[in-house]
């Protein structure tokens, strides 16, 4: 492998929307959602929250689908309202959309993760300490995912610096608190007792 | 080999002005003080990148397809060409 087709490959993980956006990311974005909803029947992985990855309580297909669908669109709706009025450039929707539902791909890595036999011990002790471990295995797949979300926002509206600072702080936390509440409210009887 | 036209003093690194342009065939030698073109301000990528820009029509899409990046990561180069056209009027 040529030093061009190594830096190619890490700037791909580090920043895949400097190759990626729009119509293709929102297709990758949402088949790696149908496929985390799929295993998440399996491993009871919920995301109840836009920032937030549990091991619940057995639910149907259409439960889990709804939660990412519902976290997706939590943080796509303020990152493009703050995007347009924050951006000096012409920000596209389908680039704020796509490249949030790109930004959950590393989920799926959580979501099997979560199928790992120590966490689908029922009942599931945190203190025991391979429980503990396999927990903090779920982690990395968050902050990939957080990492991602940060470059969406710079890529799709030209920001830097404190406007791309401001921005994403802000739409996470709008986004955070959307989606607790939109999935408490349509998605209760689901959720980790 | 192709000579780029350096743009900034390799000293203090402030922008260069032409002071004298010469005629190959009879040799004569016009002397003053011309502004660089503003095209000619910019680095060559960015030249390379309005060059392109202007043989895809315009079209960022197309730009995008030839350059294989994603179609708001050419947007952004584009704006950042602007900017700097802009700063550099403002001088």
């Amino acid at each position: 492998m040529s030093n061009s087709e190594k830096t190619s490959w890490r700037k791909w993980i580090r920043e895949p929307f400097y190759f990626i956006a729009g119509e293709k990311a929102l297709f990758l974005g949402l088949g790696a959602m149908l496929l985390s909803a799929t295993v998440s029947v399996f491993s009871n992985a919920h995301f109840d929250g836009t920032l937030d990855l549990h091991i619940g309580i057995p639910a149907p297909w259409w439960v889990f689908m709804a939660e990412s669908v519902i976290s997706w669109l939590s943080v796509m709706v303020p990152f493009y309202i703050l995007s347009v009025l924050l951006s000096k450039s012409k920000v596209r929707f389908i680039d704020i959309a796509g490249t949030t539902a790109f930004a959950r791909i590393p989920l799926l890595l959580g979501t099997l993760l979560a199928l790992l036999p120590p966490l689908q011990q029922k009942p599931l002790l945190i203190t025991d300490p391979l429980v503990l471990f396999c927990s903090f295995l779920l982690f990395p797949p968050l902050v990939w995912t957080l990492r991602l979300l940060y470059q969406s926002m710079v890529v799709s509206a030209n920001l830097k610096g404190f406007k791309a600072g401001l921005g994403y702080l802000l739409g996470l936390i709008i986004a955070e608190i959307a989606s607790k509440s939109l999935i408490h409210y349509f998605l209760s009887p689901y959720l980790i007792p | 080999m192709t000579k780029k036209i350096p743009v900034q003093c390799p000293s203090c690194g402030d922008a260069l002005i032409l002071s004298a342009l010469r005629c190959e065939a009879c040799e004569t030698v016009v002397s003053g003080k011309f502004e660089l073109p503003v095209l000619a301000q910019l680095s060559q990528s960015e030249q390379t990148f309005i060059i392109d820009f202007v043989r895809s029509s315009g079209s960022l899409k197309e730009m995008a397809k030839k350059m294989g990046l994603s179609y708001p990561t050419v947007r952004n180069l584009l704006d950042d060409i602007i900017n700097k056209l802009n700063k550099n009027e403002q001088l």
